[in-house]
């Protein structure tokens, strides 16, 4: 089953790193995941986001206000 | 066993690497910006050989900007390089999630601790409405997130660093001890206007997320980050720190003393600073260059003051960024505040520093 990943945030150089290291992470691990950056400071507040960048993985809040590393992200994709 | 394999064994976690050697060079790269900070101060003379000229209209239009951003540059390259590893280290070591937790409630100790919290926290600008939202749908509601919100970009530490460095401390204490206080006071305004409350019941229902964090890194790998989280930092705020020096140097070069002198001295000049804050709006730090060079070109002290309180806070960008979350009654609210704020703050530093 296809993940769905969601990295909030503004689109500042965390973001973008975040962005990144998902994708890495998603390439080394092989698996079918949809990666959906969301690059717009208010759509985290209606969330009830408090921080970017934030990631979500298939609706649950896993990281929020910094950079995940390509290992985590690993980790919370199995 | 050498440093390195010590450090790998006595971690407790899973194989991680040690980062003995970079967290070194972070604290290192601290330690030595520090130093061009404080070195000028004791032995009146920089510790790196800085660019310096005379006169700025010896040289052609096109040579303006490059002579300026290099002299500059070679006397504030040390001072940034501490701003920006400071910026850091703050990043890397204080999570925000922490000053989160206790600023949850809508007593008086919630604005107390966002108002002082921002001058550290708001290293990156861009999470800002983020954090923003936050504590607004946190227990704390809109007054402690509007005195963050306006804190945040007139105390932040860079500028501080930077205004005590270039301009005076006695102008970045008065900076800081205003925006502080004044910020409490707005945010107190603000949460009891109907406008303001209307906000704060719009958001109450949505809920804050909070996220279990087991990411608990080692010091040396907190203090490696740091020096990521300064490459970010300095990545997002050079660019246009250098941009806007370069647009500083045409104004400190061409713009006739007289105007200014006429201008921004005076009780007039405080009005005046508080007020052209608010089109004027610039990036992270080009606001103590601009100040500088119109100190140079003979602007009061009492109207820097002034401006360097109510540009940031009442700037535009920042008002119509935030105006799609509150609405434009709350914006003015605070805006028109702070512009008052500023004046009285430029008063009294005319009242307890200078003539005026």
């Amino acid at each position: 089953m296809s993940k769905k990943i969601e990295i909030i945030g503004g689109g500042c150089p965390k973001c973008e790193k975040m962005l990144a290291n998902s994708k890495e992470a998603v390439k080394l691990l092989n698996v079918e995941a949809e990666i959906v950056p969301v690059f717009d400071k208010m759509a985290g507040i209606q969330r009830g986001l408090s921080d970017t960048p934030a990631l979500i993985i298939d609706g649950k809040v896993k990281c929020m206000g910094r950079v995940a590393e390509i290992e985590e992200i690993k980790k919370w994709l199995t | 066993m050498s440093v390195v394999e010590e450090n790998a064994r006595s971690l407790s976690n899973k194989n991680e690497p040690s980062y003995t050697l970079q967290a070194i060079l972070s604290w290192g790269l601290l330690l030595f910006g520090l130093l061009t900070l404080i070195y000028p101060r004791v032995a009146h003379q920089p510790l790196l050989p800085a660019y310096t000229y005379s006169n700025l209209k010896d040289f052609s239009f096109w040579q303006i900007p490059f002579v300026y951003v290099g002299s500059y540059f070679t006397r504030a390259g040390g001072p940034l390089l501490f701003a920006f590893m400071l910026g850091g280290i703050i990043a890397s070591f204080i999570p925000r999630e922490t000053m989160k937790r206790y600023m949850s409630s809508r007593n008086f100790g919630s604005y107390m601790i966002g108002a002082s919290s921002a001058p550290l926290l708001t290293v990156c600008s861009c999470a800002m409405i983020p954090v923003f939202g936050g504590i607004l749908i946190s227990g704390a509601g809109i007054g402690p997130a509007i005195s963050f919100f306006l804190v945040a970009p007139a105390a932040n530490i860079l500028s501080l660093i930077f205004t005590i460095d270039l301009i005076s401390w006695k102008i970045a204490l008065t900076r800081l001890f205003f925006s502080w206080l004044g910020a409490i006071f707005i945010g107190l305004i603000v949460s009891r206007t109907s406008w303001g409350r209307s906000v704060e019941t719009r958001y109450s229902g949505i809920e804050r997320l909070t996220v279990e964090d087991e990411h608990k890194p080692s010091f040396s790998k907190k203090s490696w980050n740091a020096s990521i989280e300064a490459g970010h930092l300095a990545r997002m705020v050079l660019p246009y720190l250098i941009l806007g020096v370069a647009g500083v140097s045409f104004i400190e070069a061409y713009l006739p003393p007289q105007i200014v002198s006429r201008f921004l001295v005076g009780l007039k000049g405080i009005i005046l600073g508080g007020f052209i804050g608010v089109p004027f709006y610039t990036p992270t730090l080009v606001e103590v260059f601009l100040t500088k060079a119109m100190i140079n070109l003979g602007m009061s002290p009492s109207a820097a003051v002034a401006f360097l309180i109510g540009g940031p806070m009442a700037s535009i960008p920042s008002m119509l960024g935030v105006s799609r979350l509150i609405g434009w009654k709350t914006v003015f609210t605070y805006a028109s505040l702070a512009v008052i704020l500023s004046i009285i703050a430029g008063i009294t530093y005319s009242l307890t520093f200078t003539t005026l």
